[in-house]
């Protein structure tokens, strides 16, 4: 059998992985390391940073389910009515039925997740804008949900006083005590744990052949339809699974604040976690972690400047947009990749 | 129900110049200008100074509206969108920076010009009655300007040679290059009249309601919704986008509770998306 | 195996395809060709249920596919190359081709995620068939080469590769010739044949006149959406109308 193509002499570069899948583990550890004892052991004392910290985590646990959306190609918008939606879920079920919180985490989760196929199935059918102008209603329309139900939301009073996390035992044996009032560690370390858990399960994800599916969902639909790939079941799933990390984040946030109003998770929220994807980097499963910390550090470190702030920190972002249009870890990446040229040559 | 169709084309026909303007940027530039409501509040604020603080007349603020928010588009596109729509690998990126210009100019104007609600005079005196309805002479000089305006766009792009090249760049980027338009010069130039008029309905609508520097948010959803309403990147669907919003809206207020009334517009207009998802005029986008 | 019936298409006022009937064996070399516009694509397109008939049915194994969608068609054995955007861009080809045999995957959700024993016996099955294709198209020195990468000519094979990597009964190819010069044109002949020989039934709808009269077995010729004759090569290149529609065609251009 003779071969098919005689090349001529071309060199066709080896493709580096496209995405990051290269030491995650190492990644990981790290970043659990630095998080459960390094911030503890630095800023243990300053309870206003542990908050800091704890929304970080848990901020970019939300920004995950984001992440998978620009996976399979399709801009998010609905993320933070998503949370809103396991906000109250948390809230209704914690106050009015006095349901354990450790069940109203995951089942928040759950719930939005549901409410997310229902809408998601008809709904990702649109792409590009379309889709993220059509999930930016679906945000809005839940800020407004809450405000027009209120026998069931308490409208714009929002549903306050919640209780704190009570202890979480099996079969007698206390796995984790109650939550004191005013303790910030315990919802740090529950902040981090989610977020470690969350990247490790999108990380599974991205890696496995679901994965691979995805973005052949978001690089060429109907070359995956042509192969036998259910476009539209896979669609769905991905959406699911992102609105179940934004039920969960909202119903942490909900917890952690004792709180929800309607405006808990507005438009502008949606747009962060975007955000902190992108300046992360969209190829990496790490890139909301990343974007989350470096933003909201930023945001801090601007704090003294008050009520400009916003501005400088908008501002700020604009030229991180204007250097680093691919995001921060593809400039890295692009580094580290001359830097091994070099060393090569 | 007279009173909620006039009540109706007031804001209609100033949402069709909001919608006209996003959709004029969205057609040549494939972009969703995101800070589309923040520059409708700059243009209201421009109306303000100069009438009201500086004294000059409404009409001249008018005017002004239109040229500095303008101004301030084409500064956007040369400078911002510009070079980093040449750069991206993915186009979402494009669609961030519009929301990073929005938080930063609503957050730069809550400095320059505080939190408080700013309104100018009336700038006509005297109740109408039509049809049995009855209208502030103010709000029917709002109506006929804008409806005015709305024709003289139109007549722009349609006829003028800087319309045409406006038209035929929306359709086809490359073959208008290729007869010899300066796209560059263009681009920026489309940027600035869909930002000014913006601007110019910001300052034509703060002659009938009071502006404030958070109002931006709120008019880019509504934007949004009726370029989905009407079809995105079609002219006619912005017009016919903004009429359908504005009597949608109109008649929802006076029939429903104050926060339903979106929410049930919002579920509206999803499910209408769902069955016909370009809009009532639109073409396939994305 | 494939059995077309009064297939018709109708865009508006434009009718593209009419009242097409075909029937096709297996392991026969069909080709499908016409003049610009004749409507050949979209009679894939049809067949493939990318797009939904007016009238007619298509029957697949005796069973009616008609409409059923692009992915249900796929399952049961029916998968189609793209003319353009023939690739997943940022994947190598391995990769692509691996994904190809994705239908064939009986691991669940939960287990592809979670790795099962099913996941990853399934994701060996699908390595060692990505090589057998790989092997087949000579492509295995590209494997892990990214599609944005490869010359645009092999893109067609990788499109090929990733078709045949769904296992399919029958292959329709769009176009697999264009833009190839005589050697690549043999080569493909070759790589046609193989496809056939490996028990996958190749229909093709093509412009290159050469390639089609040395491969195919039977040609179908359409115009205007119509069928205006059916036959072998030698057959078709005699036909009166076939010459007609083609509008002063050279007697030896049709030969070659």
């Amino acid at each position: 059998m003779q071969k098919t193509m005689s090349m001529p002499n071309i060199h066709l570069p080896e493709s580096d992985r496209p995405r990051s899948s290269r030491k995650p583990l190492g990644l990981g550890v790290l970043v659990a390391a630095a998080y459960f004892i390094g911030v503890p052991l630095l800023f243990g004392a300053d309870g206003y940073l542990l908050n800091v910290f704890t929304t970080m985590a848990a901020v970019s646990f939300i920004s995950f389910g984001v992440w998978l959306t620009f996976a399979i190609g399709r801009i998010n918008l609905a993320q933070a009515g998503f949370a809103l939606i396991g906000a109250y879920a948390t809230a209704i079920l914690v106050s009015r039925f006095g349901v354990s919180f450790w069940v109203c985490l995951p089942l928040s989760g759950a719930i939005a997740a549901i409410l997310g196929g229902l809408i998601g199935w008809p709904v990702l059918r649109l792409k590009g804008v379309y889709f993220a102008m059509i999930t930016l209603c679906i945000t809005e329309a839940c800020r407004l949900a809450a405000l027009s139900f209120p026998a069931l939301t308490r409208g714009a009073q929002g549903i306050v006083d919640l209780p704190l996390p009570g202890e979480l035992s099996l079969f007698g044996l206390t796995i984790i005590p109650a939550f004191e009032k005013g303790a910030r560690l315990p919802f740090f370390y529950l902040a981090g744990t989610l977020m470690l858990l969350g990247l490790l399960f999108m990380w599974l994800l991205d890696t496995s052949r679901v994965g691979a599916v995805f973005r052949s969902l978001r690089q060429n639909e109907d070359l995956a339809s042509s192969l036998g790939i259910n476009v539209a079941k896979y669609r769905v799933v991905a959406f699911m699974v992102s609105c179940f990390y934004a039920g969960v984040g909202g119903a942490f946030f909900a917890t952690l604040q004792q709180n929800v109003y309607p405006t808990t998770f507005q438009v502008i929220d949606s747009v962060y976690f975007m955000v902190y994807c992108f300046v992360g980097g969209l190829e990496f499963v790490i890139g909301p972690l990343v974007g989350a910390a470096v933003m909201m550090s930023s945001f801090e470190l601007l704090h003294e400047f008050q009520r400009f702030q916003t501005v400088i920190f908008s501002g700020l972002m604009i030229l991180c947009i204007l250097l680093m249009p691919n995001g921060i870890l593809s400039v890295i990446k692009r580094r580290s990749g001359k830097s091994k040229e070099a060393a090569n040559a | 129900m007279t009173q909620v169709m006039l009540n109706a084309l007031v804001v209609g026909t100033t949402y069709a110049l909001i919608a006209l303007g996003i959709t004029i940027i969205f057609s040549i530039m494939k972009v969703v200008n995101f800070a589309h409501g923040q520059l409708y509040m700059i243009g209201g604020f421009v109306v303000y100074y100069f009438n009201v603080v500086f004294g000059l007349p409404f009409w001249f603020g008018l005017l002004m509206s239109f040229l500095i928010v303008g101004l301030l588009g084409v500064a956007m596109e040369l400078f911002l969108f510009r070079p980093v729509m040449l750069r991206v690998k993915r186009e979402e990126v494009t669609m961030l920076l519009a929301m990073g210009t929005a938080v930063f100019l609503e957050s730069l104007a809550l400095i320059v010009f505080g939190e408080k609600q700013r309104g100018v005079p009336p700038i006509a005196t005297g109740i109408v009655e039509l049809f049995g309805a009855r209208l502030p002479t103010g709000r029917i000089v709002v109506i006929i300007v804008a409806a005015l305006l709305i024709a003289a766009l139109m007549a722009f792009i349609g006829y003028t040679k800087t319309g045409r090249a406006l038209r035929a760049m929306a359709q086809d980027r490359e073959a208008t290059a290729l007869q010899g338009v300066n796209l560059k010069w263009l681009s920026a130039m489309g940027f600035g009249l869909g930002t000014g008029l913006a601007g110019l309905s910001g300052g034509l609508l703060v002659a009938i309601f009071a502006v404030h520097t958070g109002a931006g948010t709120a008019v880019s959803i509504k934007a949004f919704l009726m370029i989905m309403i009407g079809g995105a990147g079609v002219l006619s669907g912005a017009i016919l986008g903004g009429f359908v919003l504005g009597f949608l809206e109109s008649v929802g207020y006076a029939l429903l509770p104050g926060s339903l009334t979106f929410l049930i517009i919002f579920l509206i207009v999803i499910c209408f998306l769902i069955v016909r998802p370009n809009g009532i005029m639109g073409k396939p986008w994305g | 195996m494939l059995e077309v019936l009064g297939l018709t298409k109708i865009f508006g006022g434009l009718t593209a395809v009419k009242d097409l009937s075909f029937t096709l064996k297996k392991g026969e070399i069909l080709s499908i060709i016409g003049p610009n516009g004749a409507g050949k694509s979209t009679c894939f397109k049809l067949i493939a249920s990318f797009l939904t008939p007016t009238a007619g049915t298509v029957r697949f194994n005796g069973k009616d596919i008609t409409g059923i969608g692009p992915h249900a068609v796929a399952r049961h054995g029916i998968v189609r190359t793209f003319q353009e955007n023939t690739s997943f861009q940022d994947m190598t080809v391995r990769d692509a081709i691996l994904l190809g045999y994705q239908k064939d995957c009986k691991a669940s959700l939960a287990g592809m995620i979670f790795r099962s024993p099913r996941a990853r016996k399934d994701d060996r099955e699908a390595g060692e068939y990505a090589d057998h294709v790989l092997d087949m198209l000579g492509m295995t020195s590209l494997a892990n080469t990214v599609a944005a990468a490869l010359p645009h000519g092999m893109l067609r094979n990788l499109g090929i590769a990733v078709a045949l990597a769904a296992k399919p009964q029958l292959i329709l190819l769009d176009e697999p010739f264009a833009g190839l010069n005589s050697d690549e044109t043999k080569r493909g002949v070759e790589l046609i044949r193989k496809i056939r020989d490996e028990g996958v039934t190749p229909i093709l709808v093509e412009h290159d006149m050469s390639a089609v009269m040395s491969v195919s077995e039977r040609i179908l010729v359409v115009s205007f959406g119509s069928k205006i004759a059916e036959g072998t090569p030698a057959e078709i290149q005699q036909d009166e109308k076939v010459i007609e529609a083609y509008l002063g065609s050279e007697d030896k251009e049709i030969g070659l």
